[in-house]
């Protein structure tokens, strides 16, 4: 299974630039997720790599071969798109057949490889069925299928399951999941729901809305440690704080306005210098939070419940605190009966410890 | 840039020269011929050899003669798009508004003759109209003339078939309008307390106004340089715009003089045209009838 | 509360609708006129009809109008269905007016405009020429009916059928083709019956030897007409009708068109 390259991608649609010199190598034969918010112009991506469009300067490489200037229909990459765009005049047998009838692939042939797609899927029975007829969740199996059978080294997404609901999409996420493990085949998602993203990536990269990108990695490297606030925030829920780095003896902290020094880790980035002025991200469930103040953690703040919103698996609480800011906590609700209840207008305590947070340039 | 653009142009796709056949078809049989004739209007043959530039053809139709004729035919255009409007419109207005179950059939009913040939048309109103025709028969018998009216080949043939065939025309653009129109519109004028002529006049006729401009330019524009009408219901001895025309290329031969006066004639057009034209932009833009 | 109107528009709409049908309905009766001379009665009798099917004269001129008007529908749609389909998305949009020109103009100008060019090009008139003036009138409706019904059609299909391997040949036959079915049928039944109809591009262009099916019933008004003209008007007003209904059967009328 090749790689896919995209080197010095320039894209603009009507005067207005979508992506500058944009770089990108997506690894072979994994689940890669590109995430970003709408206008990052990541569907444009997925669009030059399926030949959609053809960029106005740069190139794609599929391994070795340079496809920029390869046909659409002879690439070797097949995509499933949003809305399914399945043929209506066809049935479902027809629809998954077809990137192989327009090869002129034997019909025997054709017959056992569609059974085959159709089983994997879970439709063999509906082979004959009008596209109208299927359900969203099948119609979206059925634009998988059409594209998986004809054996592509890639496969793209685009947002797939952006139309349904919200419990048929996380069983789809699992089955695409496996779909991948079984087939090796690369796998380019391009979502803007973080969920999603997290959840299939074995690698990932996020987009902000300029087009450029902002962090490739694990969804867990993501997560944990982001390199800008943009990811910070745009990946999960987080606490920004500012401040200038300090040293006070052989620790360091961080010198905030208001909420005084906070204790860092020694930090290991070349920006993060002493006087400094940098960012910090705490996420809130490295924050324990109680009534009481606790020993063993390096930093502790105090504040005031303002708000609290139960999403059943967890709790969310949000804090005011000295200098005005709201810090927000995530705690598990991991007691049926819990021996500290928290309420509204409640004094409480925030602690974390120091090395649960990151630092971040900007 | 050009080039870049026509690089940008075929890199897209590779075929795209195939929509081209279409193209050639409207300039070698729409453009290339009206082009033709512009310049044979300027053309002049002497002592049947050579050929010279001249516009004696456009000098000569200024005489009272030509202009006359001109003149029949814009009346004809006018008057005719003028009575189709006047009837074709409250015939769509009741269609669209008033008529329930039967909608569907009447348009049929409508629609037929739009699609029945012309010629067919015409002659059915020569049975009609003719001297011993269906139409002086039924009043002799009746006992209302004694002697039977001479209906055929006359101005009044001509205009009665014009309206007859034309009136098709206007009714269906017109009818298209008003469909379409929204009519949450007119329930939101009556609720304001508007009484059924006003919300007419203030609402439904100025919506309707792009369905009128089509009416008016399609009839107008046709029956101006209508040709087959007159030529079967007018007789041969008035001269109308389309006829002449004909005249001069199949009988008397003279292209010269054929092209110059289809130029001639095409110049009045586009002027009364233009004028129509400025005067519903106008209308639009005051925000229609008051 | 509406007054006036309520008698006034339904009596002056059946009058029209009687204006309009009288003269067919006359026509339609004296076609089964047995006498000979054509306004008064003689009987009922089908004896035209008969004669209008021995005729060779007319036979050949609906042989020639049915080829005519079959080699334009067929023309005007092929001709559509690739300028739309390769025409570069969103390019050369201000062309599109240029196919108004065959119903905007007077048919007169058109014709001569036609029978000039041959002329000059010495192309011997014919049927092929009365094709040529007919497909230019028939791209005027096939091409905007075409195209609108397209631009409906998600672009995605085309996007799909190419990125699943069908070259652009195959995606127009396999995919495009058969989701604009209505609308190829509906601009083609119209170019046709059209096509069959016209008089005055045939009449310019078709020379000394050939005839079509209006020129032949034009010749035989000027030359005195027998109720076999009558028999044959009621036998295209069927087709018409037949047309028609085909038409609104297929829910796309002309008046959307227009």
């Amino acid at each position: 299974m090749p790689n896919i390259k995209l080197e010095n991608i320039t894209k603009s649609y009507k005067d207005e630039v979508i992506v500058h010199n944009f770089n990108l190598t997506i690894p072979s034969g994994k689940f890669f997720a590109l995430l970003g918010p709408s206008g990052s112009g990541k569907t444009t991506l997925l669009r030059l790599i399926a030949g959609f469009e053809k960029p106005d300067k740069g190139d794609i490489y599929l391994g070795d071969k340079r496809i920029t200037d390869e046909p659409i229909n002879e690439r070797r990459v097949n995509t499933v798109f949003q809305h399914y765009a399945l043929f209506p005049h066809l049935n479902v047998f027809d629809n998954v057949a077809y990137g192989l009838t327009v090869k002129k692939i034997p019909k025997d042939a054709i017959e056992k490889k569609v059974m085959k797609m159709l089983k994997v899927v879970g439709l063999e029975k509906h082979r004959n069925k009008s596209i109208s007829q299927l359900s969203g969740g099948q119609q979206q199996r059925v634009a998988l299928a059409r594209a998986i059978v004809n054996e592509p080294q890639v496969l793209l997404l685009d947002e797939p399951l952006a139309a349904l609901d919200l419990k048929l999409r996380e069983r789809m996420l699992i089955e695409l999941i496996d779909l991948q493990d079984q087939l090796g085949t690369t796998f380019v998602y391009v979502t803007h729901d973080q969920f999603e993203a997290l959840t299939v990536a074995d690698y990932m990269a996020i987009m902000n809305t300029d087009g450029e990108i902002e962090q490739v990695g694990t969804p867990k490297e993501i997560y944990e440690f982001p390199v800008s606030s943009f990811v910070a925030e745009f990946v999960g829920t987080t606490n920004i704080m500012k401040g200038t780095i300090e040293k006070s003896g052989d620790t360091y902290v961080l010198k905030t306005e208001k909420l005084g020094s906070l204790e860092i880790v020694t930090p290991d980035k070349k920006w993060a210098v002493k006087g400094a002025h940098v960012l910090m991200s705490l996420r809130p469930e490295k924050i324990e939070i109680s009534k009481k103040k606790l020993d063993g953690f390096s930093n502790v703040l105090k504040g005031t419940v303002e708000a609290i919103v139960y999403y059943g698996r967890s709790t969310q609480y949000s804090v005011r605190v000295k200098n005005g800011s709201l810090v927000h906590v995530f705690e598990q609700n991991d007691e049926h009966f819990p021996k500290e209840t928290i309420d509204y207008d409640d004094t409480v305590y925030l602690h974390w410890q120091k090395n649960n947070v990151v630092l971040l340039k900007k | 840039m050009i080039k870049n653009s026509l690089s940008r142009l075929f890199r897209g796709q590779r075929s795209f020269f195939l929509m081209v056949p279409a193209l050639v078809w409207q300039i070698l049989f729409l453009c290339i011929p009206l082009v033709v004739i512009f310049i044979l209007s300027f053309l002049k043959v002497q002592d049947n050899v050579t050929l010279s530039y001249s516009l004696s053809h456009y000098a000569s139709f200024f005489k009272p003669q030509y202009l006359k004729i001109i003149f029949r035919s814009l009346l004809l255009g006018s008057i005719n798009t003028l009575i189709c409007l006047l009837i074709g419109y409250p015939l769509a207005y009741y269609l669209v508004f008033r008529v329930g179950r039967w909608k569907n059939t009447l348009l049929f009913l409508l629609i037929l003759p739009f699609w029945t040939n012309l010629l067919v048309l015409a002659y059915a109103w020569f049975f009609v109209l003719d001297k011993y025709g269906l139409f002086n028969n039924s009043l002799m018998s009746l006992g209302v003339i004694s002697e039977p009216l001479t209906l055929l080949n006359t101005p009044f043939s001509v205009y009665l078939v014009m309206i007859y065939c034309y009136l098709p025309f206007m009714v269906l653009p017109i009818y298209s309008i008003l469909e379409k129109l929204d009519k949450r519109l007119i329930e939101a004028s009556d609720d304001l307390g508007a009484r059924w002529w006003e919300s007419f006049w203030r609402v439904i006729f100025p919506l309707s106004m792009s369905g009128i401009q089509t009416g008016v330019f399609l009839v107008f524009v046709q029956s101006f340089g209508e040709f087959v009408i007159p030529e079967l219901l007018g007789g041969g001895k008035t001269f109308y715009v389309g006829t002449l025309i004909s005249h001069y290329f199949l009988v008397s031969r003279n292209p010269f003089a054929g092209a110059a006066f289809t130029c001639f004639s095409v110049l009045f057009l586009i002027a009364v045209a233009y004028m129509l034209y400025r005067m519903f932009k106008k209308v639009n833009s005051t925000g229609g009838v008051r | 509360m509406r007054g006036i109107s309520r008698y006034a528009l339904p009596l002056f709409t059946l009058c029209i609708y009687v204006f309009l049908y009288v003269p067919i309905v006359v026509l339609i009766l004296f076609s089964f006129n047995r006498s000979a001379y054509p306004y008064t009665w003689g009987g009922f009798s089908l004896h035209w009809y008969r004669e209008l099917f021995q005729s060779t004269d007319l036979l050949h001129a609906l042989y020639n109008s049915l080829i005519v008007a079959c080699v334009s529908m067929v023309l005007s749609i092929l001709l559509a269905v690739l300028f739309v389909f390769f025409r570069p998305k969103n390019k050369f949009n201000n062309l599109l007016p240029l196919f108004y020109g065959g119903l905007a103009a007077p048919e007169v100008v058109l014709a001569v405009g036609l029978l000039t060019l041959f002329y000059f090009l010495m192309v011997p008139l014919g049927l092929t020429t009365i094709i040529a003036g007919h497909t230019l009138v028939g791209l005027g409706y096939t091409i905007p009916i075409i195209q609108s019904r397209f631009e409906e059609l998600d672009t995605r299909y085309t996007e799909a059928s190419m990125d699943l391997g069908a070259s652009q040949f195959q995606t127009l036959w396999r995919v495009i083709v058969p989701l604009l079915y209505p609308a190829l049928i509906a601009s083609g039944l119209l170019v046709f019956i059209v096509s069959l109809d016209d008089f005055v591009i045939a009449f310019f262009t078709s020379g000394a030897a050939t005839q079509t099916l209006p020129m032949y019933i034009f010749s035989m008004i000027r030359s005195g007409a027998t109720p076999v003209v009558n028999a044959l008007s009621v036998f295209l007003l069927v087709i018409s009708s037949l047309v028609v209904m085909m038409f609104s059967w297929l829910q796309i009328s002309k008046a959307d068109m227009v």
